[in-house]
């Protein structure tokens, strides 16, 4: 198995996003963002909801670290989260 | 603390043994527990005395802590156990959390918040609650919640859960005494009759279709229905496995319904808890406006993507010129002192003779210790603990994920691998906290190539004080190159990426110098009891051999090996000891 393979997470069969939503890596920094979906494997999906990171929460992207670091992200109502830049990919958000 | 430690005191005699002893012991078993770093350690310590390392990100407790403590004149056995988000896990710490949960009988439960996370942390309180064990809770950090402009009616919340709410600020100790009061009243008093906290109809309907079959001589022990249902829900494995058949086949039947509709069970669950503790927050507070205050502007400096290196780097070097500094300012003046203090015992003794040999022993050992040893280890491990409690640590990983995500890791290691500066064994023990087992492996591989705080402090008090503290710093930067070329090519033999990194950040906490010292003094007194008196030992051994000249024989059979290491054979004795020390260090 690459990297590459074995990077890529199970898609949850839930309904495809319409185009409008953006990947929570590529939002640029500062903004508010509300999560749509997170289309990552079952145990990531439950971190991420615990700490405040499911659909309908709301996050404000405070940066990313360099060299395709991680992405740190203020949680309302929770902590700030440093997310992966792997698995922030598969966290859908839009922007508010 | 003066009051309080009038009334809740620890009780003499507790050591570690208590775990094989609890079972038998008859006296009520309370246990700490809550989500990670929510202070739960802080609770523990205060009623304890301080036997529980604390530390400021998220998994610092990674193994149980016990206690006997006397509160109120009765005497009862607290337990810290490692935080949990909730009672499905995902690493070996917190399944080991909920084994003991789920397995021990615990008297009373201690639920402690973070008031200043309630929403969040409340969907624990819930799962909690389902237990059917008695239970406290108990809202930590007051006054951060203030800060954050979160007001919280303890009365409300109370009211609302059934269950009796207890404000506290842990590392003042107060609120502690309350707290234990509503302990004792609870012992006995499992909650109930919360209907305001059931869940929608039709996942409530789910839940009693599933508790119908759980009943049926199934391996659970005393858990509630209700729990063991929902876990099956959720596809909780572990419990399945005890499960009766009808009631696994029930809740696979309605898992797979569930997905077909494009929501799986575990959502649905998650969700309906979340709801519950929101609105349980929503009822029982109001947010206002929250005071800012300079550390959020800290974190813009300390993340920043240059700045934020910049520190990092000024941080660690400081640290390194600091230590050097106070060590080898104090390392000179305690020489020339025991120095001096050498010259007129001397006098006493016959030169040459038995007596002679074994006093230099004995007095080498004690000046190793005492002027060698402890003016690096003591500034080291105040550094180290200053780092930890600040709440520093997980900024690192943030900063360093990118760069380990170069050699397979992520940053999550780091914390493990810094704390192996302090020593190897405690970070071998926090690689619990990372998810996957080829994660942890190399962090611990990682982890124990890094030079703990015996080995830093030969560095400093050797390297540095002969050679120059650039020397010194050459030797930490090359063992750096050589943990992540170590990694690099262990990541080539186990390739597999790791799933990218989860890391709360905690927000950052200043701690006073007694908390500290009395962390730096819970690490320092392995030294003092343990490696010390065994310095001592091995100094007035090494005497006595060359008083007999029996370290020729040692050094003249070790010459081939020294021979091998390209070593003079001089110093073939040294390194047995070195070999001593480091088995009993460590």
């Amino acid at each position: 198995m690459t990297p590459k393979q074995a990077l890529a997470v199970t898609e949850t069969p839930e309904i495809p996003l319409p185009t409008t939503h953006s990947a929570l890596d590529q939002v640029p920094a500062q903004s508010r963002v509300e999560v749509v979906q997170v289309e990552s494997d079952h145990g990531a999906r439950r971190q991420l909801a615990q700490l405040g990171i499911r659909k309908g929460g709301v996050l404000h992207v405070v940066r990313c670290a360099p060299m395709g670091g991680p992405i740190l992200v203020e949680v309302q109502g929770s902590n700030t989260v440093a997310i992966g830049r792997g698995l922030a990919r598969h966290v859908k958000v839009r922007i508010l | 603390m003066k009051t309080l430690a009038e009334r809740v005191l620890p009780a003499a005699g507790c050591c570690a043994t208590c775990p094989q002893r609890a079972p038998s012991c008859g006296v009520m078993t309370v246990a700490l527990i809550g989500q990670p770093n929510c202070g739960k350690s802080t609770i523990f310590n205060a009623v304890a005395g301080y036997r529980s390392a604390t530390g400021n990100f998220a998994g610092t407790t990674v193994h149980l802590a016990w206690s006997r403590v006397r509160v109120n004149g009765s005497q009862l056995e607290l337990v810290d156990v490692p935080g949990i988000y909730s009672l499905t896990t995902s690493n070996p710490t917190e399944a080991a959390a909920k084994r003991f949960l789920l397995e021990k009988n615990i008297d009373v439960v201690v639920n402690v918040v973070d008031a200043a996370l309630l929403s969040r942390s409340l969907e624990l309180t819930l799962e909690l609650r389902e237990l059917g064990i008695p239970m406290v809770v108990c809202l930590n950090m007051a006054d951060e919640a203030q800060r954050k402009g979160i007001a919280i009616s303890p009365v409300k919340l109370a009211w609302m859960l059934k269950l009796p709410v207890v404000e506290t600020v842990g590392y003042r100790g107060e609120g502690i005494r309350e707290l234990f009061a509503q302990v004792l009243a609870q012992n006995g008093h499992a909650p109930n009759g919360a209907e305001a906290l059931r869940w929608h109809r039709d996942v409530e309907s789910a839940v009693e279709r599933i508790a119908l079959h759980v009943g049926n001589g199934n391996g659970l022990g005393t858990l509630p229905k209700r729990f063991v249902a929902v876990k099956l829900l959720e596809g909780d494995e572990e419990l399945a496995a005890h499960a009766s058949a009808q009631a696994r086949s029930m809740a696979q039947k309605l898992r797979e319904l569930s997905a077909s509709r494009g929501r799986p069970a575990d959502s649905v669950v998650m969700s309906e808890r979340h709801d519950r503790a929101m609105h349980l927050f929503e009822q029982s507070t109001r947010v206002g406006r929250p005071q800012r205050d300079a550390r959020e502007k800290l974190d813009a400096v300390l993340t920043h993507p240059v700045w934020g290196y910049a520190v990092l780097v000024a941080v660690l070097g400081g640290m390194f010129w600091a230590i050097f500094g106070a060590g080898g300012f104090l390392e000179a003046k305690l020489l020339a002192a025991f120095d001096w203090a050498f010259l007129r015992m001397q006098g006493w003794f016959v030169p040459g003779s038995l007596g002679f040999t074994v006093m230099k022993g004995v007095w080498g050992g004690i000046v190793g210790g005492a002027a060698i040893v402890l003016p690096y280890l003591v500034p080291f491990l105040f550094a180290l603990a200053f780092l930890e409690d600040v709440g520093y640590l997980p900024r690192v990983a943030y900063l360093l994920d990118g760069l380990l995500h170069r050699i397979g890791l992520h940053g999550t290691s780091v914390v493990p691998i810094l704390l192996g500066y302090g020593c190897s064994v405690p970070a071998c023990l926090a690689t619990r906290v990372l998810p996957s087992p080829r994660d942890r492996f190399l962090a611990t591989v990682l982890a124990t190539l890094v030079p703990c705080s015996a080995r830093s402090t030969v560095i400093f008090a050797l390297a540095a004080f002969y050679l120059g503290p650039a020397w010194a710093l050459a030797i930490f930067g090359f063992n750096a190159a050589v943990v992540l070329a170590s990694g690099w090519l262990l990541t080539r033999l186990w390739p597999e990426v790791s799933a990218g990194m989860i890391l709360e950040v905690p927000r950052y906490q200043w701690r006073s110098a007694k908390v500290m010292a009395r962390k730096v003094w819970l690490r320092l007194r392995e030294f003092v009891t343990v490696s010390w008196p065994l310095l001592v030992g091995g100094s007035v051994v090494l005497g006595l051999a060359e008083h007999w000249h029996l370290d020729g024989y040692v050094n003249a059979a070790l010459s081939p090996l020294m021979a091998l290491l390209g070593l003079p054979s001089a110093v073939g004795v040294t390194l047995v000891f070195g070999i001593l020390r480091k088995s009993f260090r460590c």
